[in-house]
C-alpha cells in the first residue's frame, strides 16, 4: 500500500500524464465517434486536480484510458509512471470511481465492500472505518438496491478509499447528492487533498470544483482548452466592476468619456469591464465630475464564466463531409461514414 | 489470485439466481423420488409368479421362441425376479424378434400392479438428468457473467485488478466450480431421494462394489459435462456481456443447430454436434446408437473442445475489448 506524500509537499514528477491521447469509438449503428482528441495534460503529486468539462467532453473516456479499461486509439497515458500494460503494479495505490459506482444490488453495502477487501487482503476493520468516513455506517447492512443515488456515490467513494490510495480518481462523485451531501463530499475531497493524496476530480459542476481544486484542466469536445492553477485559469476570464451612482445616465457618460468600457445593467447599475484592482480609477473619474459612488462591487470571473468564454471560441465549426455529404464537425471523423472531415478543429 | 477466487466463489454461491434454481432442482428431485416411491411396490407371491412369467415370456421371445409356452410356477423372491431382461444389442440375433414382441398384447399375464423399484438402475437416472443439469450449469454460468456486466462491477474490479486474463480465469473457474457443485449435489440428492423406493418399494439387488464404481464413473463423466456446460455458458455471457444473449444463443444452438434442424439438413454435421456427443460421453458406451461408432473417449474430446474453444475466444475478446 503506497504512502501519501506529506501534507503540502508538491513534487515535480507528474502522477498522471496523458500525451496526445486520442480515442475513437467505433460502432455499427453510430459509426465513428471521436471522444478524446489529442489531449495532453499532467497532474502533479498532491492536492486536488479538477478535470472539468460538460457532459460528452471526454472526461470519462480519458479516465477509462488512464485506468486501462479503454485502449487509446493514439497517444499514451501514465498513472504513477505505469502505462496500460503494467497498471497492476500501481493499482494498489490508486482508488477510483468511474461514472456511476457499481455494486451488487442484492448484497448490502458492507458485504460489497468486504468482498472487495477480502479479495485484496484488506482487513474488515478498514471497511467499517471507510463506511463511517463517508457517513454510510447506519445503512451499511441494507441491500444496495435500497440505496439512493447519493448513497451509492458514498459507497463508491468508500470503495475507492479502501486501499488507502495515494491517488484517487473520482468521476463525478457528487452526482445525485443533495446540497448537504455535495458539501460533505467537497469537504471530504478537500481533506483527502490536504492529506497529501492526489485527487483527480472529474466534474461538470464547475462552481463546486472551483471551491475545492488547486489546479484544473478544462475539456471541450475532447480537447484541453485550459489548464493551470485555479487562479491562472480564472485570470483568463473577463472580470468587471459594478458601480452605482445617483444618476446612472450621467455616470455612464462620464465613464465612457474617461475611456472605460461601460454599459448599464437592468437594475440601474453600471458594469465596467475592468480588473477589480483598478476600481480606484473609476471612483477617481466620477469624483472628478462631482459624482459619488453609492456601491462598488467587483464581479470575479468564475470557472463557469471562464469555461463559457473559452468554449464559445472552441465550438466546432460544421462542414460537409467530403465522402458522404452529411453534416459533420471540422477536424473530426464523419459520424456517418468515418472519413476524416478535414477543416482542423 | 486465490483470494480473488475465494471471493468470486463466495459471491457466486450467495447469488439469488443460484439459490432459486437450486431450490427448484431440490424440489424436482424430491418430487421424482416421491413419485418413484408411490408408483412402485413390493409384490405378493402371486404377483411374483406373474412377473416371473412375463419375464420368462420376454426371454423366450428374445430367443425367437414366441408362442404358447408352459409357464413355470415359482415363488422366487422379488429381488431375484427377471423383471426387465436386458435388451439385446443392436444388430444382435435376438434384437429383431424382441422388437416385434409386445408382452402387453395378450401374451402372458396382465401387469396391473406396481413393480418393485430396482435401485441398481440409479445409473440410468444419473444419465437421464445429466443433460438437464448441463443446461442448468450453462444458465448459472451465463447469468453469473451477465449479472457482472449488468451491475457494472466488472469495471470496478478491473480498477483493482487490471490484469484481465487473471480476472477472466478466476471468474471462469468460479463459474465452473459452481456448475460442478450443483451437478454433483443434484445427483447425490437424487441418490438419496430414490433410496426409500429401493429399500421399501423394491430391491437393492445389484448394489455391489462393481455397481458403485460404475455409478462413480457416470458421476465423473457427468461432472466433466457440467464443467463444459458452465464454461460455455460463462464464455458466451462474457462475450455477449449479457445473460439474455447467452441464454438466447444457447437456445438457438440447441433448437436450430443441435436440436435437429441443421443436423437434419446436413447429416454429416451430426457426429460433431454437442448434445449427441455429450450423451455418448455420459453414457460411457459406444453401442448406444446415438452416433454410430463414436467412442466415449472421442465424444469427451469433442465436448471438451467445445468448452475450451468457447473459453479461449471469450478470453481473447475480453482481453482486447474496451470496458465502457
Amino acid at each position: 500500500m503506497g504512502r501519501p506524500a506529506p501534507t503540502g509537499v508538491v513534487t515535480a514528477m507528474p502522477v498522471i500524464e496523458a500525451e496526445h491521447l486520442r480515442k475513437t469509438y467505433r460502432s455499427v449503428r453510430r459509426g465513428h465517434t471521436l471522444a478524446v482528441d489529442d489531449l495532453s495534460f499532467s497532474v502533479p503529486r498532491g492536492g486536488v486536480f479538477g478535470f472539468l468539462g460538460p457532459n460528452g467532453s471526454g472526461k470519462t473516456t480519458t479516465i477509462r484510458c488512464l485506468l486501462g479499461m479503454v485502449a487509446p486509439t493514439e497517444g499514451r497515458t501514465r498513472l504513477l509512471g505505469a502505462g496500460p500494460g503494467d497498471l497492476h503494479t500501481v493499482a494498489p495505490r490508486v482508488g477510483s470511481i468511474v461514472e456511476a459506482p457499481a455494486a451488487f444490488p442484492t448484497f448490502s453495502g458492507r458485504r460489497n465492500l468486504r468482498l472487495l477487501a477480502r479479495a485484496f487482503a484488506i482487513p474488515d476493520t478498514r471497511v467499517d472505518a471507510m463506511l463511517d468516513r463517508v457517513g454510510l455506517a447506519a445503512r451499511a447492512d441494507d441491500p444496495v438496491k435500497t440505496y439512493s443515488l447519493g448513497m451509492r456515490q458514498r459507497l463508491g467513494i468508500a470503495a475507492a478509499l479502501l486501499k488507502d490510495p495515494e491517488v484517487l480518481i473520482l468521476d463525478e462523485p457528487a452526482n445525485g447528492l443533495d446540497p448537504a451531501g455535495i458539501k460533505e463530499v467537497r469537504d471530504l475531497i478537500r481533506s483527502l487533498g490536504n492529506e497529501g493524496r492526489t485527487v483527480f476530480l472529474s466534474s461538470h459542476q464547475l462552481g463546486e470544483v472551483q471551491q475545492v481544486c488547486d489546479q484544473v484542466a478544462i475539456l471541450s469536445h475532447g480537447r484541453c482548452i485550459a489548464t493551470g492553477t485555479v487562479h491562472e485559469v480564472l485570470a483568463r476570464g473577463e472580470s468587471a466592476v459594478v458601480v452605482r451612482v445617483e444618476d446612472p445616465a450621467s455616470g455612464m457618460r462620464v465613464l465612457r468619456d474617461a475611456g472605460f468600457d461601460a454599459r448599464t445593467e437592468p437594475d440601474g447599475g453600471i458594469r465596467v469591464e475592468i480588473a477589480p484592482e483598478r476600481a480606484a480609477d473609476i471612483t477617481r473619474a466620477l469624483a472628478a465630475r462631482d459624482m459619488f459612488v453609492s456601491e462598488l462591487r467587483p464581479i470575479e470571473a468564475s470557472l463557469e464564466s471562464v469555461f463559457l468564454d473559452l468554449t464559445k471560441d472552441a465550438d466546432p465549426a460544421t462542414l460537409t463531409c467530403p465522402a458522404c455529404g452529411s453534416e459533420t464537425i471540422a477536424g473530426k471523423f464523419c459520424t456517418v461514414c468515418g472519413v476524416p472531415a478535414g477543416g482542423g478543429a | 489470485m486465490r483470494a480473488l477466487l475465494a471471493v468470486e466463489l463466495r459471491r457466486n454461491f450467495a447469488r439469488r439466481t443460484l439459490m432459486a434454481l437450486s431450490a427448484l432442482v431440490f424440489l424436482a428431485v424430491t418430487m421424482a423420488g416421491l413419485t418413484v416411491y408411490l408408483t412402485h411396490g413390493n409384490t405378493t407371491p402371486a404377483q411374483n409368479r406373474a412377473l416371473f412369467a412375463r419375464g420368462f415370456l420376454v426371454q423366450q421371445c428374445v430367443r425367437g421362441e414366441v408362442g404358447p409356452v408352459e409357464l413355470p410356477q415359482t415363488d422366487a423372491p422379488s429381488d431375484r425376479l427377471p423383471l426387465e431382461p436386458p435388451i439385446p444389442a443392436a444388430n444382435s440375433a435376438g434384437r429383431q424378434e424382441f422388437c416385434m414382441f409386445d408382452p402387453r398384447a395378450g401374451i402372458g399375464p396382465e401387469l396391473d400392479f406396481p413393480k418393485p423399484y430396482r435401485y441398481s438402475s440409479l445409473d440410468e437416472a444419473f444419465m437421464g438428468i445429466s443433460i438437464p443439469l448441463l443446461m442448468l450449469a450453462w444458465i448459472l454460468a451465463a447469468s453469473f457473467a451477465g449479472a457482472e456486466w449488468r451491475a457494472g462491477t466488472m469495471a470496478t474490479l478491473l480498477t483493482w485488478e487490471p490484469r484481465r486474463l487473471r480476472v477472466f480465469t478466476t471468474k471462469a473457474l468460479a463459474a465452473i466450480v459452481v456448475g460442478v457443485v450443483v451437478y454433483v449435489a443434484a445427483q447425490v440428492l437424487l441418490a438419496f431421494a430414490l433410496l426409500p423406493a429401493g429399500l421399501a418399494r423394491g430391491t437393492m439387488s445389484g448394489v455391489d462394489p462393481d455397481w458403485v464404481w460404475s455409478l462413480a464413473g457416470v458421476l465423473a463423466r457427468g461432472t466433466l459435462l457440467a464443467a463444459v456446460g458452465a464454461g460455455i455458458g460463462f464464455a458466451i455471457g462474457m462475450i455477449g456481456r449479457n445473460t439474455a444473449a447467452a441464454l438466447g444463443i444457447g437456445f438457438v444452438y440447441l433448437s436450430l443447430i443441435d436440436g435437429g434442424f441443421l443436423g437434419a439438413i446436413i447429416p454429416r454435421l451430426r457426429p460433431w454436434l454437442f448434445v449427441g456427443n455429450s450423451i455418448v460421453w455420459v453414457g460411457g458406451k459406444t453401442e448406444l446408437g446415438i452416433i454410430e461408432g463414436r467412442t466415449p473417449a472421442q465424444a469427451a474430446l469433442i465436448v471438451a473442445t467445445y468448452g475450451l474453444v468457447s473459453l479461449v475466444i471469450a478470453a481473447a475478446v475480453f482481453q482486447r475489448r474496451d470496458v465502457t
